[in-house]
C-alpha cells in the first residue's frame, strides 16, 4: 500500500506525521524502525553499512547526496535504494522538512542551496513516479489523484490558478486541456467535455495520450516545487525572528555544504567530463556554431537588425569565446574582465566579429544607427559609453546568451532549427554540445587510423 | 463606401482633428479608470515616441495637453505602476496582441511592403476574431477589448486573472493562442503515429485551426522555411482537402515526411501572425485609442462591435472627407 506522503510531502497525513515524529529531540537519535526499513529494502546494497542512515538527520542528508551524486556514477543508485521503498514515507517526510528548514535558515530562499533542495525533491518524487509506472494505469491515476487533491481540486481548477507552476517552465500551457479556462484533468471531466467529439477511437486511450497520468505527474511535481519554495520562504521569514535556531538544523546546513563541495569536486575531477563546460577562454570553433548564429554572422537582411546584433549576437559571441560554460557555473553573475582581464580578446576578436556582422546587415547597422555601438558595450557590461573601458565595467550587466524560447519570440526569422537544435534550449548549449561531439568524432577517427 | 486613400495627415489637418474632433470622452474607460497608474508617451515630430514618462492626474489635464500639443502620435502604457512617471513599482499589465496588417505573413493582397489596404485589414480582423475566440472560449478570459490601431488591431485583455502574468508565461500564452508551436505528441504509450489533426480538442485543435488558416492563405510566392518551390506547389495543389478538414488526405497527397516539413514551417509562420515582442513586453506603450495615426490619417478606435466594424466607416477622421 502506497501512502500519499510518499509522493506528496504536503498532504494532510504528512502534516500529522511531522507532528507525531518530528520532535526536535528525535531528529538526531538512532531510529530502529528506520534502520529496519532501510535494511529490508529490496535491492539495497548493504556493504557500506556505516553510510546507511540511522537518524532523521542522516536520512535528510542522504536524500540530498543522492540527488547530487546520482549523475556522477550510475552504480550509486543501489546505495540509496531505500529512498524508493514506499515504507519509508514517514521518515522521508520528516527529513524533507528538515532539509528545507536547514537551507531556509542558513542560506535563504534565493540561494543556490535552496535551488538544489528544490531539485532534489523534484528528482526524488519524479523517480518514485517513474518506478510506479510499472503499476497498472488505474492505480497510478488514482494515487496521483489523491496526492493532487491535497493541493488542488482536480475537478475544478483554472489555468490562471496554476501561473506559478507554468512559470517554472517545465509544464507548458499548451499541454493543458483547457475549456473556458478550466483545466481538464480527470477522465470523467474529459468525457463530459470532449466525449462527443471523439469518434472511432477509444476515448480512454485518447485521454491517456493527451492528458492522463503524464499531466497529473507534471502537475504534481510543479505544485510540490511551488509549495516547497513557499515553505522555505516562510521558514526563512520566521527564522529572522527566532532567538536561536536548533543546533541540529545548523549542523545539517553545514553538512549540506560539505556534500555540495564534494559533488562539485567530483564533477570537475571526473575524467574529461567537464572539458566542454569551460569557464575560461577557449578559441572559437566556427563549425560548432548553431544555425541562428551563423545566420546572424552573415548579416540580417530584413527587420530586427538591432535586436539580432545587440541582444542576441553580442552575448553569444562574447560568452562562447570567454566563458562557454556560463550556465554550468554556480554563479552566473560574472564580469567580462573576470575572464578577459586585459580585454585583449574582447578588443581583438569579439568586437570585430560583432562589428563585421553588423556591417553585413542591409542596410549596414551602424550606417543609420551608430548609437548601437554604445548598446553593444552596454550588453558586455561596460555601461552606456562609446568607448569600451575597464573603468566603466559594472555600470551595466554582461548579458547572458538568450534562450531559444526568447529568440523565437523576439526574432523568429532567425530561428531555423537543425536536427541538433531539438536537444537544446540555448544556442550556447548547442555550441558546447557540438564541440564535444566534434571532439569525439575526431578522437574516434584518430583511433581508427591508429588501428 | 467611398474610396479612401491612406495618406499622411498634414500639420494643419492634425490641428484641426485635435481642436474640433477629438474628445477626451472617446478615450476608453479602461484607460481613464486607471489614468494615474499609466505612463504616457508622445511622438511630437513623427520621429518615434521620445517624449515618455508623462503622467496625468485626471481627464481634464490629459485633455488640455492633447488640445495644446496636438501630437503626431500618442501612446499609453499597458502597465500599471505605483509611480508611472518613473516607470517604477510595476503592478500589472494588460495582456496584448498586436496584429499589424502590414506585417501579416500570409497576406493575399497586392500591397507593397509597409502598405495596407482593405483586403489585408480585413484579414487582420479575421485573425483578431480568431484570437478572441481562443482567449475567451479556451482560456476563459474576460474583459477583452479590441482596438483598431490605425493600421491593424490591438487585442487588450484586462482580466485580473492574467494581468500579473510574467513575461515568460505571456510567451507561453501567445504561442498557445496563435498556434505557434507544433504540438508535442510524443508519449510513452507507444502511439507513434498520433497526428495533431485527429485530436479534436485542446491545443492540438487550436494548432490545426490556425494551420488550416495559414495553409489556405499561402500563395505561390510565400516563403516557407525548408520548403522548396516544388513542395509549396504540391501544398497549393492539395490544400483543397483542408476546406473539408480532410487532413489525412492532404497528408497522404504530399507524403508524411514532407508533411512534417510543411507543418514545421507553418508553425513558424503562425508565430509571425502577431508581433510576439509586444505580447511579452510588460512595459510596452501602445497607441492611445481615440487619437490620430498621422501616417495614414486614421483614428485609433475602441471597437464596440467587431462583427460590423469597418475601419473605412468607423475610423476615418472628418478632415479626410473634406480633402479635395
Amino acid at each position: 500500500m502506497i501512502k500519499t506522503p510518499y509522493i506528496n510531502p504536503f498532504s494532510n497525513d504528512a502534516k500529522e506525521i511531522v507532528s507525531k515524529l518530528g520532535q526536535v529531540e528525535n531528529l538526531d537519535k538512532r531510529n530502529e524502525s528506520l534502520i529496519n526499513i532501510v535494511q529490508h529494502t529490496r535491492g539495497q546494497n548493504l556493504d557500506d553499512a556505516h553510510n546507511l542512515p540511522e537518524t532523521f538527520k542522516q536520512l535528510a542528508l542522504s536524500r540530498f547526496e543522492w540527488s547530487l551524486f546520482r549523475k556522477s556514477s550510475e552504480a550509486s543508485q543501489k546505495k540509496y535504494e531505500y529512498l524508493f521503498n514506499p515504507d519509508i514515507y514517514e521518515y522521508d517526510v520528516v527529513s524533507f522538512y528538515l532539509l528545507c528548514q536547514a537551507v531556509a535558515i542558513r542560506y535563504g530562499p534565493d540561494s543556490h542551496e535552496t535551488k538544489q533542495v528544490l531539485d532534489c525533491e523534484e528528482d526524488i518524487i519524479s523517480q518514485r513516479l517513474e518506478i510506479l509506472k510499472s503499476e497498472p494505469n488505474d492505480f497510478q491515476s488514482s494515487l496521483l489523484r489523491k496526492a493532487l487533491n491535497q493541493l488542488i481540486d482536480t475537478n475544478s481548477i483554472y489555468w490562471t490558478d496554476l501561473k506559478d507552476v507554468l512559470d517554472l517552465g517545465k509544464l507548458d500551457i499548451n499541454e493543458l486541456l483547457l475549456s473556458n479556462g478550466k483545466v481538464i484533468i480527470e477522465y470523467e471531466d474529459f468525457i463530459e467535455e470532449y466525449g462527443h467529439l471523439i469518434h472511432n477511437r477509444d476515448p480512454r486511450t485518447m485521454y491517456e495520450v493527451t492528458a492522463g497520468v503524464n499531466i497529473k505527474s507534471k502537475l504534481l511535481l510543479g505544485l510540490i516545487r511551488v509549495y516547497t519554495k513557499k515553505y522555505i520562504r516562510t521558514v526563512h521569514e520566521m527564522s529572522k525572528r527566532m532567538v536561536e535556531p536548533n543546533p541540529i538544523i545548523l549542523e545539517l546546513a553545514d553538512n549540506i555544504k560539505e556534500v555540495q563541495q564534494k559533488a562539485q569536486s567530483l564533477k570537475y575531477a571526473g575524467p574529461g567530463s567537464s572539458q566542454y563546460i569551460d569557464d575560461k577562454p577557449v578559441n572559437y570553433e566556427f563549425e560548432a556554431f548553431p544555425p541562428c548564429v551563423r545566420k546572424c554572422l552573415n548579416g540580417i537582411k530584413s527587420g530586427g537588425r538591432n535586436d539580432a546584433i545587440v541582444l542576441f549576437l553580442t552575448p553569444f559571441v562574447s560568452y562562447s569565446r570567454l566563458c562557454p560554460g556560463i550556465f554550468a557555473r554556480q554563479e552566473q553573475n560574472i564580469k567580462l574582465s573576470d575572464v578577459d582581464p586585459s580585454l585583449e580578446i574582447t578588443h581583438n576578436e569579439i568586437i570585430p566579429m560583432i562589428y563585421e556582422a553588423a556591417q553585413s546587415c542591409s542596410p549596414p547597422l551602424f550606417k543609420d544607427q551608430p548609437q548601437e555601438k554604445v548598446n553593444i558595450n552596454s550588453k558586455l557590461g561596460f555601461g552606456m559609453h562609446t568607448e569600451l573601458k575597464l573603468e566603466h565595467e559594472g555600470e551595466t550587466q554582461w548579458y547572458t546568451p538568450m534562450s531559444c524560447e526568447k529568440i523565437k519570440l523576439h526574432m523568429p526569422e532567425l530561428c531555423t532549427p537543425s536536427v541538433d537544435c531539438k536537444k537544446i534550449g540555448n544556442p550556447i548549449t548547442y555550441y558546447n554540445r557540438k564541440r564535444r561531439l566534434m571532439k569525439k568524432d575526431k578522437n574516434k577517427q584518430v583511433n581508427d587510423d591508429g588501428n | 463606401m467611398m474610396e479612401i486613400k491612406l495618406k499622411p495627415a498634414s500639420n494643419y489637418e492634425r490641428k484641426l482633428f485635435y481642436r474640433e474632433e477629438w474628445d477626451v470622452k472617446d478615450v476608453p474607460d479602461f484607460v481613464l479608470n486607471s489614468l494615474t497608474s499609466r505612463e504616457f508617451g508622445f511622438d511630437h515630430f513623427g520621429q518615434g515616441p521620445n517624449d515618455r514618462y508623462k503622467t496625468f492626474l485626471d481627464d481634464l489635464r490629459l485633455k488640455r495637453f492633447m488640445k495644446a500639443k496636438q501630437p503626431f502620435a500618442a501612446y499609453c502604457s499597458v502597465a500599471f505602476y505605483d509611480a508611472p512617471g518613473q516607470r517604477k513599482g510595476w503592478q500589472k499589465s494588460e495582456l496584448v496582441f498586436d496584429v499589424d496588417a502590414k506585417d501579416i505573413p500570409i497576406r493575399t493582397c497586392d500591397c507593397n511592403e509597409g502598405e495596407v489596404c482593405d483586403k489585408c485589414l480585413n484579414q487582420a480582423k479575421e485573425i483578431v476574431l480568431m484570437i478572441k475566440d481562443v482567449l475567451h472560449g479556451e482560456m476563459g478570459l474576460k474583459n477583452i477589448n479590441m482596438v483598431y490601431s490605425g493600421r491593424g488591431y490591438h487585442v487588450r485583455v484586462l482580466d485580473e486573472n492574467v494581468m500579473e502574468a510574467s513575461s515568460e508565461l505571456r510567451g507561453q500564452i501567445v504561442q498557445y493562442v496563435i498556434g505557434a508551436k507544433e504540438p508535442d505528441l510524443t508519449n510513452t504509450l507507444g502511439f507513434n503515429s498520433l497526428q495533431h489533426f485527429i485530436i479534436p480538442y485542446g491545443y492540438s485543435k487550436n494548432f490545426t485551426k490556425w494551420s488550416k488558416y495559414t495553409i489556405l492563405h499561402l500563395t505561390k510566392d510565400s516563403k516557407l522555411d525548408n520548403v522548396n518551390n516544388r513542395l509549396l506547389k504540391d501544398v497549393l495543389k492539395s490544400r483543397y482537402h483542408l476546406e473539408q478538414d480532410q487532413w489525412g488526405l492532404f497528408r497522404g497527397d504530399i507524403g508524411p515526411i514532407r508533411f512534417n516539413k510543411v507543418m514545421s514551417a507553418v508553425a513558424r509562420i503562425n508565430m509571425n501572425i502577431t508581433d510576439t515582442k509586444v505580447s511579452i513586453d510588460l512595459k510596452r506603450i501602445l497607441r492611445l485609442p481615440s487619437t490620430l495615426h498621422s501616417k495614414v490619417s486614421m483614428k485609433s478606435t475602441l471597437i464596440k462591435n467587431i462583427e460590423t466594424f469597418d475601419p473605412f466607416d468607423d475610423a476615418v477622421p472628418k478632415f479626410v472627407y473634406e480633402r479635395k
